[in-house]
């Protein structure tokens, strides 16, 4: 005997209101209620500190656990930074100028395509809470620093994405590889189109606005259009051209890009105090 | 009556949980894959508490996921409150339920549910099924449960306040024929006769 029809009814109602509940709060999200917004902010503020005081603790075995895992990668990292640093120690050799050394290492220092922009540095917390959260990259810095939704992010190299949620303590990075992100481009030949993501660790394309006609060459720069109402300030490396696929069909190039930065090591990023015209 | 004290050790064990998960699971990924315990908490409710608690316990597990991740707010919870619900309905009518049982159970409940928040992400915006890890993630995941449901099984007996496992035979018993409290109550809230109120 299972029990009364009452109680075989009681565990069909609880899933009943607990889907539509859920289904409540998703509709609420979507329309971006603000009291949903302040909670997770409550919550993102309230864990930040738990997740700093891990991150110190688990340090060691993290370090450990990381290199087990990574035993390969470090391995070639490692060779490869000793032949750079080879490399640098004969050409410190040939250059006995200090001044001018240092010269060129604050050159190295200060990000060139960004004069006019004022930045806040921040760096990337140890990880995401989910692998499905491989778009994205959360910072330590938060409105309590400056930072708006909008704001655009790079490193030395280029452009990384854009700020997409922010605590007073913490913000999320959505990366320029998520599917979901457009970036207005130009190419050397200041032909315009517009570039996307198709994934983390998939190729970066633009696959749109670029004719048959239009000249492009593999190893082109690719930097942000700045177009009026576009996300990102004009002239932010994205990346290089790797491959040209003619399309005869939709009459256009689609254009791979090799991206200026490496989203997959990203540890200090700025974040431009720049916000995108309404 | 409310079992206030089983609120208290469900309270715990979701609060510690979802310290885990934002603390300790993304310092150690493995092979690149960060661990979802709070799927495995949702799914060690339903294997313990049964549908009806597994569904609420699932459902916070889901929304406190949600708060702390990037994307809609709702999705975890959606997902974590069915595949909850299923384990608990799936071993409603099994009245001892042994170690390697209950892990088999998690390992493929972690997969469905893996799934199931793939697909409702990418339902409402996200690019999860797109994802070119998708079943790496999906099955790693599965498997660092089936290791970890060793603890979160025990953990959700101990929550619902249910009898001890015979350590000799490694069986573990439900709570009821129908996966309800031996009070009769639902929790995180007042009994009715419509069902429970959702706390």
């Amino acid at each position: 005997m299972l029990g009364s029809p009452n109680r075989r009814r009681r565990p069909r109602f609880t899933i009943i209101v607990m889907t539509l509940l859920s289904l409540t709060v998703l509709t609420l999200d979507a329309k971006d209620v603000p009291v949903l917004g302040s909670i997770r902010r409550g919550v993102l503020s309230a864990l930040n500190p738990v997740e700093r005081a891990f991150s110190s603790v688990t340090k060691p075995l993290r370090n450990a656990w990381n290199g087990v895992g990574n035993y390969d990668d470090m391995e070639k990292e490692n060779a490869r930074l000793r032949a750079e640093l080879d490399a640098l120690k004969n050409q410190q050799l040939t250059n006995a100028d200090a001044v001018d050394q240092l010269a060129r290492l604050k050159e190295q220092l200060d990000v060139p395509f960004l004069p006019t922009i004022a930045t806040q540095v921040a760096q990337v917390t140890s990880g995401n809470f989910s692998s499905f959260d491989d778009d994205t990259a959360q910072i330590d810095k938060g409105s309590n620093s400056g930072l708006e939704v909008g704001m655009p992010a790079v490193t030395q190299a280029g452009l990384i994405g854009s700020i997409e949620r922010v605590s007073p303590d913490r913000s999320v990075v959505r990366l320029i590889t998520d599917p979901s992100v457009n970036v207005g481009i130009k190419l050397k030949s200041d032909d315009l189109g517009v570039g996307r993501g198709t994934g983390a660790g998939r190729p970066w394309v633009v696959d749109r606005g670029i004719g048959l006609t239009d000249p492009v060459a593999v190893g082109d720069p690719v930097i942000t259009s700045g177009l009026e109402r576009a996300k990102f300030p004009p002239g932010l490396p994205v990346g290089t051209i790797t491959g040209i696929t003619r399309d005869q069909r939709e009459q256009i190039q689609i254009l791979d890009v090799g991206l200026a930065a490496d989203l997959t090591r990203l540890d200090y990023v700025q974040v431009l105090l720049w916000k995108p015209p309404t | 009556m409310t079992d206030w004290m089983m609120v208290v050790r469900w309270t715990a064990v979701v609060i510690t949980t979802t310290l885990v998960q934002v603390g300790i699971a993304p310092q150690f990924p493995l092979f690149g894959v960060v661990a979802d315990v709070m799927l495995l908490m949702s799914i060690a409710a339903g294997v313990a508490a049964g549908p009806q608690r597994g569904a609420i316990i699932g459902f916070w597990l889901g929304f406190l996921f949600d708060l702390v991740r990037p994307g809609p707010l709702g999705v975890s919870a959606l997902a974590y409150t069915l595949t909850a619900f299923a384990v608990g309905t799936l071993l409603v009518s099994v009245l001892t339920v042994r170690r390697t049982l209950a892990a088999m159970v998690v390992f493929v409940a972690s997969i469905v549910g893996t799934l199931l928040f793939a697909t409702t992400s990418q339902l409402f915006g996200q690019n999860a099924l797109g994802s070119p890890r998708l079943w790496a993630i999906v099955f790693v995941v599965a498997l660092i449960n089936l290791v970890l449901s060793l603890i979160a099984v025990p953990v959700g007996r101990w929550a619902e306040g249910a009898g001890a496992i015979d350590s000799r035979t490694g069986v573990l018993s439900t709570t009821s024929a129908l996966g309800t409290s031996s009070m009769g109550s639902s929790s995180f809230g007042s009994s009715s006769a419509g069902g429970g109120s959702v706390g």
